[in-house]
């Protein structure tokens, strides 16, 4: 064939060199076989970046006409396929399919490249013609580039685009980007949910360019921030430089975990009668756990279990644990307090319960205390540390005590250096707490 | 109770109980200001909505006509049962393009509940996502240049960790 010749000229150079202790004709021929057999498979080859489009072009002029005609064969093929699908007949579809893939495997993106020529004004020029839009188009985006704001940019671009994404792969249902902005926009809203996810929404807009610019909608963003600091926040100005960023960055508590922390103490043992000299003592180890909600709820366990039940248990404002203390809590620029009680024991107990509070009352116990939100190792409000708590009791006789477990203000410092009682709380990630949307964001 | 015929984008009629179609807001104005209420032969025509996925929507409406009207204020929300939930989970179990689908026909047709019910499906399958798994989910193409995609992780990174 003669194409062969032309087309890998640069090639036979170095082969040359390499055979030339060997038998001319032989290598020769084993070449010539070597250089068709590549050449169709790069025909074949459904990955062509545009060097070997090039090169490739060239040699598509006179190419064998078996080749074209396998094309041919399988487009026909693919578009009978197509035929059928229209008319519901879907398997006598995919056989047709089937078929022309079978022929050449990237027919459906052939397919697809020629429709797309006969519809661009120059089609002649075929397959290079259509990557030189292509780069065109980069380079417009690329010149944009210099434009500082990402977000301005972008909005550009997809608004040019008429839709929220494109599909990666043709598909023949319906796709996500038939969804118009503002319906992508209340998904957002339940995709965020009533619980703050964030997180979810930030790893939406990296998806590609029309989620961003939807991710990044403004009212999506001030109605988290009256939700977490109340309607009467005011606006990010001159604070901060958008709702966006003043949710970031001024502090508050996150909601799709827990803070945690690990006590452990050491208390005395009882000595045995016998043995005088063992002095026994106990380590004790227990965790608290603090769960937060948007809406100014707080609950609070401490425990010794294993922590995933513990987390489990912390899942729902209304907690099946009895355990479980439920309260609320108030933010005050980087300070947290909270304000906590013991679950009301319902149902059948209560009978039991009263006669035994006639000889011992244990009083209401009210908890209070306050922490201050810190960031921790570049973690935003991921930590918070105690500055106070107090356990109000209120008997039944009206008789009321007050207990400072830990003082705030001057004190503070020598208790947490003996303490170790009251260590700081971290935040840990809990993933079941953001798995399924409740209520949208309103 | 007097019917009301839809008919579907392919032509297909569809005769349904009025106060059934009338959960569909579009269609209540479309009854009231035009007073087609009392001329029982007019087919009402549906352009936007084929007759697979209005089949569907009226299957939906039918099961929820006794549903209390959404309340006035918002913050009440609590009373919803888990028993009409699993009954539209079943419902939603339909292929991506269905659900699309039925969500443009739930604005079209301005239907509260059912909008919320599929858009909700719909934010279920992004949450908890990395961006590679959206993409794959929903088969959607990364057009970020390498520059403007490290650009918005850097603007993502406060909550990057774990």
């Amino acid at each position: 064939m003669s194409h062969t010749s032309d087309s890998s000229e640069s090639d036979d150079g170095g082969d040359d060199q390499e055979g030339s202790s060997f038998s001319e004709t032989n290598i020769e021929d084993a070449l010539t076989s070597f250089r068709e057999q590549w050449q169709r498979e790069l025909e074949i080859s459904p990955k062509r970046d545009q060097s070997k489009m090039q090169s490739a072009k060239a040699v598509k002029v006179d190419v064998s006409n078996d080749e074209d005609s396998i094309e041919s064969k399988a487009k026909s093929l693919f578009l009978k396929g197509i035929e059928y699908e229209e008319r519901r007949k879907f398997y006598e579809a995919i056989q047709f399919y089937k078929r022309a893939v079978l022929l050449v495997p990237d027919i459906e993106f052939r397919l697809y490249e020629s429709t797309k020529l006969k519809s661009s004004d120059d089609s002649h020029e075929g397959f290079n013609n259509d990557i030189n839009n292509i780069d065109d188009n980069v380079k417009r985006n690329d010149e944009d580039e210099e434009e500082s704001d990402l977000f301005v940019k972008l909005c550009k671009i997809v608004n040019q685009n008429k839709c929220v994404c494109f599909p990666k792969f043709e598909q023949t249902t319906t796709h996500i980007s038939a969804l118009p902005m503002e319906i992508v926009l209340y998904i957002l809203r339940w995709v965020v949910s009533s619980e703050l996810d964030f997180r979810s929404l930030e790893m939406f807009s990296r998806v590609c360019r029309g989620f961003y610019i939807a991710a990044r909608d403004t009212e999506i963003w001030r109605l988290a921030c009256i939700r977490v600091w109340g309607v009467n926040c005011g606006t990010y100005i001159p604070k901060y430089q958008s709702w966006r960023d003043m949710y970031i960055q001024r502090p508050r508590l996150r909601y799709n975990g827990c803070y945690i922390s690990k006590t452990s103490y050491i208390r005395d043992g009882e000595n045995s009668f016998q043995d005088r000299f063992y002095r026994p003592w106990h380590l004790v180890e227990y965790f608290r756990y603090l769960r937060f909600f948007p809406e100014g709820k707080v609950l609070m366990l401490t425990s010794t279990d294993e922590a995933q039940s513990c987390v489990n248990s912390l899942k729902y404002r209304t907690p099946r644990n009895p355990s479980v203390l439920i309260g609320h809590y108030r933010l005050h620029d980087n300070c947290v307090i909270l304000i906590l009680k013991k679950q009301e024991i319902k149902g059948v107990n209560t009978y039991r319960k009263k006669k035994k509070e006639t000889m011992h009352d244990s009083g209401e116990q009210t908890f209070h205390i306050e922490f201050e939100i810190q960031d921790h190792h570049r973690r935003l409000n991921s930590q918070l540390k105690w500055l106070s708590y107090t356990i109000f009791t209120k008997y039944r006789n009206g008789h009321e005590a007050k207990m400072c477990l830990k003082e705030p203000s001057v004190r503070e410092w020598r208790v947490s250096a003996i303490g170790g009682r009251y260590p700081s709380l971290k935040f840990s990630r809990v993933k079941s707490y953001t798995q399924e949307s409740e209520a949208p964001l309103q | 109770m007097p019917n009301i015929k839809l008919q579907s984008s392919d032509g297909e009629v569809f005769e349904v109980d009025v106060d059934i179609a009338k959960c569909s807001v579009t269609i209540k104005t479309m009854l009231e200001d035009l007073g087609m209420d009392e001329d029982e032969e007019e087919v009402v025509p549906l352009p936007n909505v084929n007759s697979a996925i209005l089949r569907k929507v009226i299957q939906w409406a039918t099961y929820h006509k006794d549903d209390p009207p959404p309340p006035e204020d918002d913050e009440n929300k609590d009373k919803r049962t888990d028993d009409i939930s699993s009954w539209d989970a079943d419902f939603l179990k339909v292929d991506q393009g269905t659900l699309y689908e039925l969500i443009l026909a739930a604005n079209y047709l301005d239907i509260k509940g059912l909008l919320e019910v599929t858009c909700k499906t719909v934010a279920n399958m992004i949450k908890g996502k990395t961006p590679e798994e959206v993409r794959k989910t929903f088969n959607i193409k990364n057009d970020f240049s390498p520059s403007e995609e490290e650009q918005v992780r850097k603007e993502n990174e406060w909550c990057e960790e774990k």
